[in-house]
């Protein structure tokens, strides 16, 4: 390899590492992001140099006037999504991204492998595995995205399963491992291209099977496992064009996106397969919701909110993804504000898997200038639960759901929640008594310290600041 | 556990003028698809991470 190159790639795989080192901090995360960009450019101006020796595979040329073409109206798409989207739409525009990566390294690893099978030199069987697993992965990462996109959009938000869904699953994923072992061995063969476009098919149609039945709370677990896939099928590609920085780029983003989605399951105390195989809540919520709960429901108004929140000590908030429908974080953090200029200590308590995407609640919080210090985590909270002396629950649900701790028989037995219930007073916002994501019923409502606010969150907010403001 | 959100996938986009005119468009898309992922997740990053700099008070 011309050792220039290398020197430019190490530079660039520096940068990524600095650059993710320093978003691990709030404070320092924007200027990683730029650090990690400034390494992604380095990277990119290494691959517009087409001398050196074993930098491409042979046979490679190029088309500048394409490539320059497509980087523009990459960049035009991409500039357009970044800066039109909602704050309230991010997770899907980040499936979206990601997607779109997919899709990329499956195009290039299967391009490559076509050109390859039938170049005179042919190809080892290394790098026709690394092709087909990067066509294979890249694929089943951009329709899973797709349809990760269509879902957080709401167009069919309810999980959708069928009986024997797992087994289907499973066999196309055997056959697809077939074909693949097949082509690997097989590549120049006459039944190759179909085989290849089979191969493709299914592994495409498999994104969408494996998407469709996760729904609602898992969906940030699954943006974060295609993101890893992505990583994957890009460090493959890199294998197979014998390209170092999209290897050490894809190592990065599928590690890091591999230890994120195992980091939320953790979070909720369930497998990985679990949530890729589990399809939450159309079985088991209704064996949950007859078990039945014992108690009543306890409703109160907002001015009686006021007073408890203008006299307390202590305030807890806990949003959920209920907030970020409503649109609610301004009026959540004016009411926090109030509080606060009435010397009421306030603090929001965020659930590793609140919301529809990894720190979902963060980025709307910080939307509305929600200082990053009043923000904590899970773990860091709960001890200290017991001295709070409201806790306002604002669209969360199954996260502060103490079935977790008691209900044996229930699905969410067993998950880290935001332990609400330990508080004096438990706020919940909700607009009606519909179970959550999971189709559970929530003991906490029916708890003797808990009152019900019904309505539109936004508008109890506002009513809440109002009232607070006025007395 | 601090919550950074690296929507940071990459792909570069592949640079060979293939045989024949599909290849070629396919490539072209794969060269889209790329750019759009890069500066799409560093720009759609780097908007929601400007949101954390401010400070009240």
């Amino acid at each position: 390899m011309n050792s220039t190159i290398a020197y430019i790639i190490i530079g660039g795989s520096v940068l990524f590492i600095i650059g993710i080192k320093l978003l691990a901090s709030p404070k320092t995360a924007r200027i990683g992001n730029l650090v990690a960009a400034a390494g992604m450019l380095v990277a990119l101006i290494s691959l517009h140099k087409p001398t050196g020796d074993y930098v491409w595979s042979q046979g490679w040329s190029f088309n500048y006037t394409l490539i320059a073409i497509g980087t523009v109206i990459g960049l035009i798409i991409g500039a357009i999504g970044a800066y039109s989207v909602k704050m309230t739409a991010m997770p899907q525009m980040v499936a979206l991204f990601n997607g779109l990566g997919g899709g990329a390294a499956a195009l290039v690893a299967s391009l490559e492998f076509q050109r390859s099978a039938h170049s005179l030199e042919g190809i080892t069987a290394f790098i026709a595995g690394s092709m087909l697993f990067a066509t294979l992965i890249g694929s089943l990462s951009f329709s899973g995205s797709i349809i990760a996109y269509l879902k957080l959009e709401g167009k069919f938000e309810k999980p959708h399963t069928f009986p024997g869904q797992n087994i289907l699953n499973g066999f196309i994923l055997v056959v697809i491992i077939g074909l693949g072992s097949f082509l690997t061995l097989h590549a120049s063969g006459s039944n190759a291209t179909t085989a290849f476009i089979v191969m493709f098919s299914l592994a495409l149609f498999f994104g969408i099977a494996m998407v469709l039945p996760i729904g609602g709370a898992d969906m940030p677990v699954v943006i974060s496992l295609l993101n890893s896939f992505t990583g994957l099928a890009v460090a493959a590609d890199g294998f197979a064009i014998n390209n170092l920085a999209m290897v050490v780029a894809g190592t990065l983003v599928g590690s890091s996106g591999t230890l994120l989605t195992l980091l939320m399951c953790k979070a909720m105390n369930r497998p990985v397969t679990n949530v890729l195989f589990g399809a939450f809540g159309s079985s088991g919520g209704g064996a949950a919701a007859a078990t039945g709960v014992a108690g009543t429901v306890k409703p109160i108004q907002a001015d009686e909110v006021a007073l408890l929140l203008a006299y307390a000590q202590r305030v807890v908030v806990v949003p959920g993804y209920g907030m970020a429908v409503a649109q609610a974080q301004h009026s959540v953090r004016e009411l926090t504000e109030e509080l606060g200029k009435r010397g009421v200590e306030v603090q929001f308590a965020i659930h590793p898997v609140a919301g529809r995407m990894p720190g979902h609640m963060n980025v709307l919080l910080a939307e509305a200038n929600v200082p990053y210090d009043q923000l904590i985590e899970m773990e860091a909270i709960n001890p200290s639960m017991d001295r709070v002396d409201v806790c306002l629950v604002i669209g969360a649900n199954d996260v502060v759901n103490p079935a977790a701790h008691e209900d044996k028989s229930s699905p969410i037995y067993g998950m880290p929640i935001i332990e609400a219930d330990r508080c004096k007073t438990v706020i919940v916002m909700k607009r009606s008594m519909a179970a959550g994501f999971a189709g559970i019923e929530n003991h906490l409502f029916y708890k003797n310290n808990t009152r019900m606010l019904f309505g539109d969150a936004k508008a109890s907010l506002n009513a809440l600041v109002a009232a607070v403001k006025a007395g | 556990m601090t919550s950074s959100i690296s929507v940071t996938a990459t792909s570069a986009p592949p640079r060979r003028l293939g045989r024949s005119a599909g290849a070629l468009a396919l490539g072209f898309v794969a060269v889209i698809f790329g750019s759009a992922n890069v500066f799409g997740g560093f720009m759609v990053t780097d908007r929601m991470l400007q949101m954390f700099k401010k400070k009240k008070k």
